[in-house]
């Protein structure tokens, strides 16, 4: 049986004995080892090449009953060496290599880039804040009150025109209201924040969000993104919102941007 | 009160495939130059992350971050 490097985090040299001694296991409860090359190390465990390799990798990824245990396996590894670490790039799912000298020569061959990356991370968490909206709470406006006390006393034709008038006017001011929200937000938490991203939506996803950010956070501030958070959903503009905090994460998002 | 945050073991498995699928360093660059044998593999991810929405809405929810801690 051939085995595979898998790749979760590089850290720097000096952390390859707390990477040992914190006796994590990865995705296939591998005990997961440090490769050092010169100032970087990277986090890995062995993976069979009958599951890892290219095809049947490939294969395995279409069955979400196979990747969802691996997914939060490699999260629970990243997670753990966030706790440990002050520093942390943590990689995506499914960087793989033939051994150890391939993780060398990855940390070699990028060491530049990795330790301005490091850097960059060095005491910081990443959190995600999602804004959705409260499906629960009718929409009013002054608009819509005099909309509706016109159909109510309207003759029927009428009425139904209105009524599609009162459509429009509900979407309009969703609309400005779910601007107006994530405006205030990016704001909000830009005063906790080192850096802000604006997420893409996931589209269709169960829980529709009006917005959601990446944002970077040194640790000793969480609380700080906590209390932002909470003004925010008393806030005016927070009525009819919820606003969701996620994390700490490691940086999946800032560890990849340039 | 203070703002409770949910832990990214209690993440949804999609926000959970988003973060570490989606995000994370690529390090693909490495597959293609393969100097020293360096061999990395590497997904095309999108098919997952529509797959894995439609198994969230079919089970209601499920959370994907539940592996134990060790």
């Amino acid at each position: 049986v051939t085995d595979l490097r898998y790749l979760y985090a590089i850290a720097g040299a000096e952390n390859a004995r707390a990477i040992a001694e914190g006796e994590l296991r990865g995705v296939e409860g591998g005990r997961v080892t440090a490769v050092v090359e010169a100032a970087l190390s990277g986090a890995t465990s062995a993976v069979p090449a009958s599951d890892y390799d290219e095809a049947p990798l490939n294969e395995h990824l279409r069955d979400l009953d196979w990747l969802a245990p691996r997914a939060a396996a490699h999260q629970e590894v990243n997670g753990r060496l966030h706790e440990l670490l002050d520093a942390v790039v943590p990689v995506s799912f499914g960087a793989i290599y033939r051994d150890d000298d391939g993780v060398r020569a990855l940390l070699r061959s990028r060491a530049g880039e990795l330790a301005e990356r490091l850097a960059s991370l060095r005491g910081r968490s990443e959190w995600i804040v999602s804004i959705e909206r409260d499906a629960g709470r009718p929409s009013e406006s002054d608009a819509l009150g005099a909309l509706e006390r016109e159909i109510a006393g309207a003759p029927p034709g009428r009425a139904f025109l209105l009524g599609k008038r009162r459509e429009e006017v509900v979407r309009d001011e969703r609309r400005d209201r779910d601007a107006t929200i994530a405006a205030v937000a990016e704001a909000a938490v830009g005063t906790i924040a080192e850096r802000v991203y604006r997420e893409p939506l996931i589209e269709g996803a169960e829980t529709p969000a009006v917005a959601r950010f990446s944002v970077l956070v040194p640790r000793d501030r969480q609380p700080d993104l906590a209390s932002a958070v909470r003004e925010l959903e008393r806030s005016r503009d927070g009525g009819g919102y919820r606003v969701r905090l996620s994390g700490p994460w490691p940086a999946y998002r800032f560890g990849g941007l340039e | 009160v203070s703002v409770q945050p949910l832990a990214p073991a209690d993440a949804s498995l999609l926000e959970l495939v988003d973060r570490l699928l989606n995000k994370g360093v690529v390090l693909i660059g490495e597959a293609t130059i393969s100097v020293a044998g360096v061999d990395l593999i590497y997904l095309g991810l999108n098919l997952v992350l529509s797959s894995v929405d439609a198994l969230e809405r079919s089970t209601g929810g499920s959370s994907g971050g539940g592996a134990p801690r060790t």
